[in-house]
């Protein structure tokens, strides 16, 4: 193989070790928030252990009737991150527990 | 206190502003910046905007109830010019208000609103081109995106605006807080737990007890100041009825209504952002305050149409302007001087009233309750008179 195609080659396995880099942290990444501010400021207010999450205790102190921590861990983690404070806000009807059941 | 900061030498800007109102129905002044038992501010994202602010800390409303406080808002007029004390005659139609004199001087002018007594039923709308009331005592997280919408048309329109927005967050039931809940009050697991989601609850208290057999059918929603107490009378009847109250039901109930200022600034803090995010040099000129407060058994009772003490008069109010200094001022001022205030930013003509940044140590601020019964405050302190 000669000088230049080695370097083509070197060149081109470089190129693809960087698109899957890309990818990666593409599908590493949690999705970015829609209202980053007041999320995370929210988040900070509530996170008083300070780990960047939020459990069941920092949220509701105890599971209100309707069992809500389900509807708000989407991903079943026990905790929620950022992304799920904000869907939990902004799409969760804040009215839902008036309809809880007794 | 701090004494007068403030700014003064507010000039008219060369181009006709736009102007976002935000009303927090419902939200006592002591909330804002309120730190909970961690010692984080309960209104962080209003926090911010009050640091570029002037942020009024003696305002009061003029009424305290939702209905008659924001008409005396529109109109800078009190509820008894209004036709306040006969619903059947209250009417802000013929009245200039904000919206119909901001139309005449070019602006285009638009709410949204959350039901209630708010909705287009009531005749609020007057002078907006578009008028928009969603669900009925609804949240900020229903308003909200739709007035981030409506930013973008207004921006397409060429024209300055006026977009007014408002949400029922903190307004009693208080679970509107939703996923915050109880997150004031974590590990409570009293009475009031499973009763607070009942929406009437809150209707049931009294003193340091609760009457659960007390029925909404029973509640007289008018009742003021001086006018027979139904629940009152009704406890005073069924004394086997009262259920005490512990300092931690009283806990977790004010609680609530925190959980519900910290869910209401959430949102208005997506929504301060979205202008942002379409004016990065914040030239809109942003008010955001609250029509009344909240008794919340600072004086016996749950609610605020039934007092005119300032627990149900004192309300928050930021002014963020090009031209204005931030600052405090602790001076008296009334929410009947946005009106004129915003007029005279906007450019358009003089409207009746006094301007918040003008203010006068000597001046009375009225308050009327819905039964036509008024308190008059001073530098001095407050009187009350009983309705005629």
């Amino acid at each position: 193989m000669s000088r230049a195609s080695l370097a083509e080659a070197g060149l081109a396995l470089t190129l693809a070790a960087v698109a899957l880099a890309m990818a990666a942290a593409r599908l590493s990444s949690p999705a970015p928030l829609h209202h980053p501010g007041p999320t995370l400021t929210l988040l900070h207010a509530l996170d008083r252990d300070g780990n960047g999450l939020l459990n069941a205790d920092e949220l509701e102190g105890r599971e209100p009737p309707g069992q809500p921590w389900p509807r708000l861990d989407l991903d079943g983690s026990g905790s929620l991150d950022a992304r799920e404070l904000e869907v939990a806000m902004t799409s969760l009807d804040p009215t839902w527990l008036l309809r809880a059941p007794p | 206190m701090t004494p007068l900061l403030l700014l003064l030498g507010c000039e008219p800007p060369a181009a006709a502003p736009n102007i976002l109102v935000v009303s927090i129905d419902t939200l006592r002044a002591d909330r804002l910046g309120k730190l909970d038992t961690h010692g984080r501010s309960l209104t962080p994202n209003l926090d911010a905007l009050a640091a570029g602010a002037a942020t009024f800390t003696a305002a009061y409303s003029a009424a305290n109830e939702t209905l008659y406080a924001h008409a005396a808002l529109f109109t800078g007029q009190l509820p008894s010019r209004l036709g306040g004390g006969d619903p059947a005659h209250f009417s802000i139609a013929g009245q200039p208000t904000l919206a119909s004199v901001l139309r005449g001087a070019g602006y285009r002018t638009e709410a949204v609103v959350a039901g209630g007594h708010l909705a287009p039923e009531f005749g609020l709308g007057v002078g907006f081109d578009r008028y928009a009331s969603g669900r009925d005592f609804g949240s900020f997280q229903q308003t909200v995106p739709l007035a981030i919408t409506r930013l973008d048309s207004l921006g397409a329109s060429g024209q300055p605006w006026l977009l007014f927005v408002h949400g029922y967050d903190v307004h009693a039931p208080y679970v509107t807080g939703g996923p915050l809940f109880s997150s004031e009050t974590p590990g409570y697991d009293g009475p009031l737990a499973g009763a607070s989601l009942v929406p009437w609850t809150f209707e049931t208290l009294l003193g340091d007890s609760r009457y659960p057999g007390f029925t909404p059918a029973a509640v007289d929603r008018s009742a003021a100041p001086g006018a027979p107490d139904p629940l009152a009378a009704w406890a005073a009847a069924h004394p086997e009825e009262a259920l005490p109250l512990v300092p931690a039901d009283v806990a977790f109930l004010r609680g609530q209504y925190d959980a519900a200022a910290r869910q209401a600034d959430f949102h208005v803090g997506v929504l301060l952002e979205a202008l942002h995010a379409r004016d990065p040099e914040d030239n809109t000129v942003v008010v955001v305050l609250s029509d009344h407060g909240e008794d919340l058994l600072d004086h016996g009772r749950v609610g605020h149409r039934h007092s005119l003490t300032d627990e149900t008069l004192h309300v928050p109010l930021l002014v963020r302007a090009p031209g204005v200094v931030a600052g405090r001022t602790d001076t008296l001022v009334s929410l009947l001087d946005v009106f004129p205030t915003l007029a005279a930013l906007a450019g358009a003509p003089r409207a009746e009233g006094a301007s918040l940044f003008a203010p006068d140590p000597d001046r009375s601020v009225i308050s009327e309750s819905a039964a036509g019964e008024r308190s008059v405050r001073t530098a001095q302190g407050r009187h009350h008179e009983a309705a005629p």
